[in-house]
């Protein structure tokens, strides 16, 4: 079950990265504002990227999927906001609070959600055409 | 019998008959009066027994409603330094030891961290108690381990108290239960205030006698001569005035608590009754807060010395205040030590440590700083949405709030330093200068945190929430997004040659660029990163006034926009909150969420009242959203926001705008990562003029906090119907990726630019290297 679920995961980002196009920001400098310059803090380092946070992401989608298949969409629920705020562009979050949102009669806020999980799906991605569908009133 | 006898006898008879007469005649008359006297004495005890088992059946204290911060989460890969875990640690009261032994401890070795935690219950399910280890390496989560070793995904720590909403007499207590005290504190209380406790029916003359021998033999006044029944009753039910009517009233009071209650319900009572200190205008009741109060640690992990110093608080809570009369409280503590000792509840050695160890109270300078009533009066106006502000004040709720620890340590910091570094480098008077920040967490909308005053913990004026300040460019990016809808590109010919808008009395409105020059024709997005004033009006004109007001309102600002033309430079009065709330929603790609400190609200017991759950609401197109995003993103890269930069690592992807208001009276920045939107604000309370734009005063602070809090750079991937083009900077005309001046940028489908431009080929490997971002 795990391994299944990283292995979506891992798909998941692997098809966003190669369907989407990145965007570079450089262009000749000018400001018409006055800016103080300040030196950087002297031995602050930054890792170039934040360490993954798959391990935890893994476990709540797992707990979420486990809540809504029991029917237990409100505690879905909050396992969802609780994982959003630790990733929240992961699409899969998404599809859960609108999938347990339409179990409870709020196809308002189904919709709303799905609208915005389909901002960090891909078109080919496993959720993509079920937040389409959410989202296009397709319940 | 001699006649004499006789008549003495006789003498007595007629003395007795004289007796009985006086006493009939008086029992004859005073027999109503008695009676009713009578009577009315049983009434009266009558109406005391009522009281008395009201009030203590019912509901006993008006108790406050607790408000709690959000649980540390800790995972792999979480942003967090070892000061800050060390602080949230602290902040709940671990105890750093060398070697774990119990539930709320820590050790630490550089960064390296071994938390027992103490396990917690919480809406969703139950977090339990754990040794974990924790390895930080470069400010962030590296590895997340049980002590065995085995891995562990997530875990989340118990929240944080962080305030109160008190009754209006400023009571505060911690109920606890007679089985979560540690035995020493019950059986201590009994031996120091009362020895006979356990054997008096409320009333004890051999607890008069035992306390005088008691002080006499300790030579001090060590042990009271009320019973603790007494001191319950004096408490709990009467004033403090000195009468004999008060003593009678507590005596039979005293009597009648101990006819109806046990000695254990009336010790647990006495327990979460009895005054022990203060704390500002809030008065700490009970053992349960005067552990928290004077040690950060919950009642049941205190030691010897630490019981005693609390029993030893009985006497006089205020005379023998540990951080003011701290040898008075060490003379005070060792003698109930040795009252323990002699009562043969603590060892000979237990004694000798404790009374050698220090008072082990927390730092006072610590407790000022765990005070939050900036973040707590939003908490609280948003809950008096739907509560009444007599249940909050009484009914012992529990609020569970998006408050960080973290983030609102990071943000007091930054303003303390910034703002002492600005008032020295402008060589203005000291304390001059005010800030507001209000950090969300973008996504959730939850406020993480909130500075309402430069000064920490000040309760004043909440400028977060209350000053409303004329935000200057801060509006522009409503503008930007209008023209994006109506059909312009990032690359539309913007013309900032001068402007002059006609008012409504026929006054000409002739705004001018912060540098007092024209630019001619510029690209969209140039005008927004370097805002320019002439471009924005004439631009704003064109769109429509109601359009962009309109635009402002739906991004979330919950206040009228006036339709006038200086509204296009930000003519507006707006709170940090509300410049939040519409920044917001561009950080959250279009997405309207209303931002919100409370997640959830419970009962005392901990049953479920409400929660706020996260609702959103798209209120525009992605693309546009997209689109304007990179415009504010090239704001921080080229633009006034550039000077972030010095402080923020190159490869963070962030956007923002800064804020001028006429005269420099208010320097404002707002802009977000992928996680964490802040909105600064500087100025002065009296609206002077101050020497700050928004780039060379709030920006600088902004930027100290994100430094602070670097997460996830904003999110690269272009959403459905956006095309990047590669196009030259200052014409817009179709560029390539190694032609001088090219900047890749985003577009609706079918409205990317087609005409070829000219290409002066460079190639930079540098800039190559900086394109892949």
């Amino acid at each position: 079950m795990l391994n299944r679920l990283l292995y979506m995961v891992f798909i998941s980002v692997l098809t966003a990265c190669g369907s989407q196009q990145q965007r570079p920001t450089s262009v000749p400098a000018e400001s018409p504002e006055p800016i103080e310059v300040q030196e950087r803090v002297s031995g602050a380092e930054f890792p170039s990227s934040a360490p993954e946070r798959s391990a935890a992401v893994v476990k709540l989608l797992s707990q979420a999927r486990l809540q809504y298949r029991y029917g237990e969409y409100q505690y879905a629920v909050r396992t969802a906001e609780r994982g959003l705020r630790i990733d929240r562009g992961q699409s899969e979050w998404y599809l859960i609070l609108a999938e347990s949102y339409l179990k409870l009669g709020s196809s308002g806020n189904a919709q709303q959600f799905a609208r915005q999980g389909l901002r960090y799906s891909s078109p080919v991605g496993q959720s993509y055409q079920r937040l389409k569908q959410i989202s296009d009133g397709q319940f | 019998m001699p006649p004499r006898k006789k008549a003495t006898r006789r003498k007595k008879k007629k003395s007795s008959a004289k007796k009985t007469s006086v006493m009939g005649f008086l029992c004859f008359w005073l027999r109503w009066p008695l009676l009713i006297a009578g009577l009315a004495f049983l009434v009266w005890i009558l109406i005391l027994d009522v009281q008395l088992r009201s009030k203590f059946d019912g509901r006993k204290w008006a108790l406050p409603a607790r408000v709690y911060a959000q649980p540390l989460e800790l995972y792999q890969g979480l942003h967090l330094s070892p000061a800050e875990l060390s602080a949230e640690l602290q902040a709940l009261g671990y105890r750093p030891v060398k070697r774990l032994s119990g539930p709320g401890q820590f050790s630490r070795n550089a960064s390296l961290f071994r938390i027992h935690s103490r396990g917690f219950t919480f809406s969703d399910g139950e977090e339990p108690a754990r040794r974990l280890q924790l390895q930080l390496r470069l400010g962030y989560v590296d590895s997340l381990t049980l002590t065995n070793g085995e891995p562990l995904s997530l875990l989340r720590l118990e929240p944080a108290e962080i305030g109160g909403i008190y009754p209006a007499h400023k009571e505060d207590r911690l109920l606890v239960r007679l089985e979560d005290i540690p035995p020493l504190l019950g059986e201590g209380l009994i031996a120091i205030e009362d020895g006979s406790f356990l054997d008096h029916y409320g009333l004890s003359l051999t607890s008069i006698a035992r306390a005088a021998f008691v002080n006499i033999k300790a030579g001090a006044v060590v042990q009271g001569g009320s019973t603790i029944t007494q001191q319950l009753v004096k408490n709990f039910y009467l004033t403090h005035e000195r009468r004999f009517t008060r003593k009678v009233k507590e005596a039979l009071m005293s009597l009648l608590l101990e006819l109806h209650y046990s000695k254990r319900e009336i010790l647990e009572t006495y327990i979460n009754e009895v005054y022990l200190g203060q704390s500002g205008p809030r008065a700490i009741h009970g053992f349960g807060l005067a552990s928290e109060h004077y040690f950060n640690q919950a009642v049941s992990e205190l030691n010897s010395s630490q019981v005693a110093l609390l029993v030893g608080l009985v006497k006089g809570a205020s005379y023998y205040n540990p951080w003011r009369q701290p040898e008075r409280a060490r003379l005070r503590r060792n003698l109930v030590l040795q009252v323990m000792f002699d009562s043969g509840l603590i060892t000979e050695s237990d004694l000798l440590t404790s009374q050698a160890s220090s008072l082990g109270v927390v730092d006072a300078k610590k407790i000022s700083r765990r005070n939050y009533p900036a973040f707590l009066d939003l908490v609280k106006r948003q809950l008096l949405d739907d509560y009444r502000e007599q249940d909050l004040r009484s009914a012992g709720l529990r609020i569970f709030t998006s408050f960080s620890l973290r983030a609102q340590q990071r943000a007091e910091q930054a303003v303390e330093r910034r703002l002492t570094k600005l008032e020295g480098v402008y060589k203005l008077p000291q304390k001059s200068l005010q800030a507001a920040v209000v950090t969300v967490a973008v996504g959730s909308g939850e406020v993480l945190a909130l500075v309402g005053d430069r000064q920490r913990g000040y309760p004043g004026f909440n400028r977060a929430l209350d000053a409303r300040r004329s935000v200057g460019s801060l509006i522009k990016p409503a503008l930007y997004l209008t023209a994006l809808q109506q059909g312009k590109t990032l690359v539309s010919s913007i013309d900032d040659s001068p402007v002059k808008v006609q008012g409504p009395n026929g006054s000409l409105w002739q705004p001018q660029n912060f540098d007092h020059a024209s630019h001619g024709k510029v690209p969209l997005f140039k005008a927004l990163s370097h805002s320019y004033n002439q471009a924005a009006v004439r631009l704003g004109m064109q769109l429509g006034l109601d359009e962009v007001a309109t635009n402002v309102e739906k991004l979330g600002v919950d206040l009228p926009v006036r339709r006038i033309p200086a509204m296009l430079l930000g003519a507006v009065e707006w709170s940090p909150l509300t410049v939040a709330s519409m920044y917001h929603t561009i950080a959250a790609d279009g997405f309207y969420t209303s931002l919100r400190s409370i997640r959830s609200v419970q009962t005392m017991q901990g049953l479920p009242l409400s929660r706020y759950p996260l609702a959103v609401e798209q209120r525009f197109d992605i693309r546009f959203i997209y689109q304007l995003k990179v415009a504010m993103e090239l704001v921080m890269r080229n633009g006034s926001g550039r000077g972030a930069y010095k402080q923020l690592p190159a490869e963070l992807a962030v956007a923002g705008k800064t804020g001028t208001s006429n005269d420099q009276r208010d320097s404002w920045f707002a802009g977000f990562s992928n996680d964490t939107l802040a909105v600064v604000w500087l100025g002065r309370d009296d609206n002077d003029v101050t020497p700050l734009t928004g780039a060379s005063g709030a920006l600088l602070l902004w930027s100290d906090i994100m430094a602070a809090d670097v997460g996830r750079g904003l999110d690269p991937f272009l959403p459905e119907g956006l095309s990047n083009v590669w196009v030259d900077s200052n014409s817009g005309l179709v560029s390539a990726e190694n032609c001088r001046g090219a900047i890749l940028l985003p577009f609706i489908e079918g409205t990317e630019p087609r005409q070829q431009g000219p290409c002066e080929w460079i190639e930079n490997p540098l800039i190559h290297w900086w394109k892949q971002f």
